[in-house]
């Protein structure tokens, strides 16, 4: 693999230096910038050169990462490549809407990655000092339409429930 | 026309443009006078041209009650609290400060034990070379992420609408080396923090990175250096604090001007701690200048928060001048001690006589703040032609040491 993007980070004694919990969101919006800006995919020993965090914390960040479908994986022979779902890849629907719950914003973007097209919801939790991503769902945008009106459904059968 | 700098957090800034410096909880509280009772009438707007206030970090505490606390009645036009607001990390104090000012900060910031006692320790070291160089051998290893960590979310939590880089400061042509690596390091740590561990606050806040600058170490084998310091990692204004400013000495003068003026071509600039000096930096492209509240900015008074046993000095707005109590009865009594000032509390009390000397303190500290803001008023109806206007202010008064800089 050709040579990988990576941010400015601090140095491995820097950042050590940071609380606990800190240090954790550290590693993960640094590893988080990092495969966003590399769309064709980054690995874990790529990044492990590059940055100063020893390949089981960055597999774990960027494990958490695919659960919450910030991220994806192929699969290339034994390795894991890790490419980002956080940019839109239809240029022609930009969505800069945020819907803002209590501490909660939900975002949609369309996106194409190498699985097919998708619409991604993407909820980000509001801490005191940061903004973490909570969670996402990827809907094949073929079928979006159909999601939707699932939801609506839904939606009909608690306001008929009395909830 | 202004030019208005927008905020990420929506507040906007409009160049030229005066802050002014809260040192003391007096000095909030007469703000806070100012814009509740002079405010009122659409012609006089209280502090309406001031578009911020800036605090030291180990002063909000005690400074920002009159700044945050609701009003009972209408609330005026220009709240103190929707103002631009800056908190300073102020480490410059550990190299510059007195022993109280360091105190304070130390205290403020939580700081670690082991940086406590090597302060402690050097404050008790007699020669002066010596105390500088422990200074910046041991007191720097220990200015570290955790510390500015800390500075940041300071800032954060008390509602700065402008985050500020912690650094140290550039004096000495000695250490130089030492002291531009150190100051470019802590402002990249603070961008780097700020994208990562404050990224809620990425979209929300400005970030400054300040140069605060001894103008004696402007040299030509330096400049770009320090112009590098400031501009590291994309900063999105660059803020210059000047110690110890020799008025006298042109070369300098000179030297500084034209490095806010080349700052000034590619980021907003914010020269911090001046006074009538500030006004010709505007000319040379500085978007705000933050101005100490009726004191000499190079003149530090004890820490005590007790009135001075003096009567501190009135701000003459034709002459631009700093004149003692006994030297403005001087210069006044041929005219019965008149006051030469239109601002409504000059108005109000006419002369020198009628002015209780217990209330004088509070009195020209409140016709300072009136005056600047009418002198804000006058440089923004002249910003096209402002080097003119300003020559032309300057011509009249007894700061014409600054006209050679206004071409």
């Amino acid at each position: 693999m050709s040579t990988i993007q990576v941010p400015e980070v601090l140095d491995r004694k820097e950042y050590l230096k940071l609380p606990p919990q800190e240090r954790e969101r550290y590693v993960r919006e640094i590893l988080r910038q990092s495969v966003n800006r590399n769309k064709h995919g980054v690995t874990v020993p790529t990044l492990s050169k590059k940055l100063p965090f020893d390949s089981r914390t960055i597999e774990k960040h960027l494990s958490i990462m695919t659960h919450t479908n910030e991220i994806y994986t192929v699969k290339i022979g034994p390795t894991n490549l890790y490419l980002p779902n956080s940019r839109a890849m239809h240029p022609a629907i930009e969505i800069d809407k945020e819907l803002k719950l209590n501490d909660r914003e939900y975002s949609v973007s369309v996106l194409r990655n190498r699985l097919g097209d998708f619409v991604f919801i993407k909820e980000k939790k509001r801490t005191e000092m940061a903004k973490e991503v909570g969670g996402g769902i990827l809907v094949p945008l073929a079928h979006f339409k159909t999601f939707v009106q699932y939801l609506n459904d839904i939606a009909h059968d608690i306001e008929d429930s009395g909830v | 026309m202004l030019d208005e700098i927008a905020l990420k957090c929506g507040k906007t800034i409009s160049s030229p443009s005066m802050f002014i410096n809260l040192n003391y909880p007096s000095e909030g509280r007469v703000a806070r006078q100012i814009v509740a009772r002079y405010s009122t009438d659409v012609k006089k707007d209280g502090l309406g041209q001031i578009d911020g206030i800036a605090v030291s970090i180990k002063d909000w505490k005690t400074v920002s009650p009159p700044i945050l606390s609701g009003y009972l009645g209408k609330a005026p036009k220009h709240k103190l609290i929707d103002k631009v607001r800056l908190i300073f990390p102020s480490l410059y104090l550990l190299f510059n400060g007195t022993e109280l000012d360091k105190k304070a900060l130390l205290e403020t910031i939580n700081a670690s034990q082991e940086l406590i006692e090597i302060i402690n320790k050097i404050a008790f070291l007699e020669k002066r070379k010596e105390k500088f160089d422990k200074k910046i051998d041991e007191i720097y290893p220990l200015l570290d992420t955790s510390l500015i960590r800390m500075l940041l979310q300071h800032q954060i939590q008390n509602g700065a609408d402008i985050l500020i880089s912690p650094s140290v400061p550039i004096t000495s042509n000695r250490r130089i080396s030492e002291q531009i690596n150190k100051a470019s390091e802590m402002n990249r740590v603070s961008r780097i923090l700020l994208g990562t561990v404050f990224s809620a606050y990425k979209e929300e806040r400005d970030l400054m990175h300040v140069l605060t600058i001894n103008p004696s170490v402007l040299k030509n084998d330096y400049i770009e250096a320090i112009k590098q310091t400031v501009l590291i990692n994309n900063p999105d204004h660059v803020g210059i604090r000047i110690l110890n400013l020799d008025e006298k000495n042109t070369s300098q003068v000179w030297t500084l001007l034209r490095l806010i003026k080349d700052l000034s071509e590619s980021i907003p600039v914010h020269v911090f701690n001046v006074r009538e000096f500030g006004y010709i930096t505007h000319v040379y492209g500085a978007s705000s200048i933050t101005t100490p509240i009726a004191t000499d900015p190079y003149f530090r008074r004890s820490d005590s928060e007790q009135a001075p046993p003096r009567q501190g000095s009135y701000y003459h707005p034709i002459d631009m001048t700093n004149d003692t109590y006994d030297a403005f009865l001087e210069k006044t009594r041929s005219k019965n001690y008149r006051f030469p000032c239109h601002c409504e509390i000059c108005e109000k009390f006419l002369n020198i006589p009628s002015v209780e000397k217990n209330y004088w303190n509070e009195f020209r500290r409140i016709h300072f703040l009136l005056v600047k803001n009418m002198e804000m008023k006058e440089l923004r109806d002249a910003a096209s032609h402002l080097r003119i206007a300003l020559k032309d202010k300057i011509a009249r008064s007894h700061q014409t040491v600054w006209l050679p800089y206004l071409g």
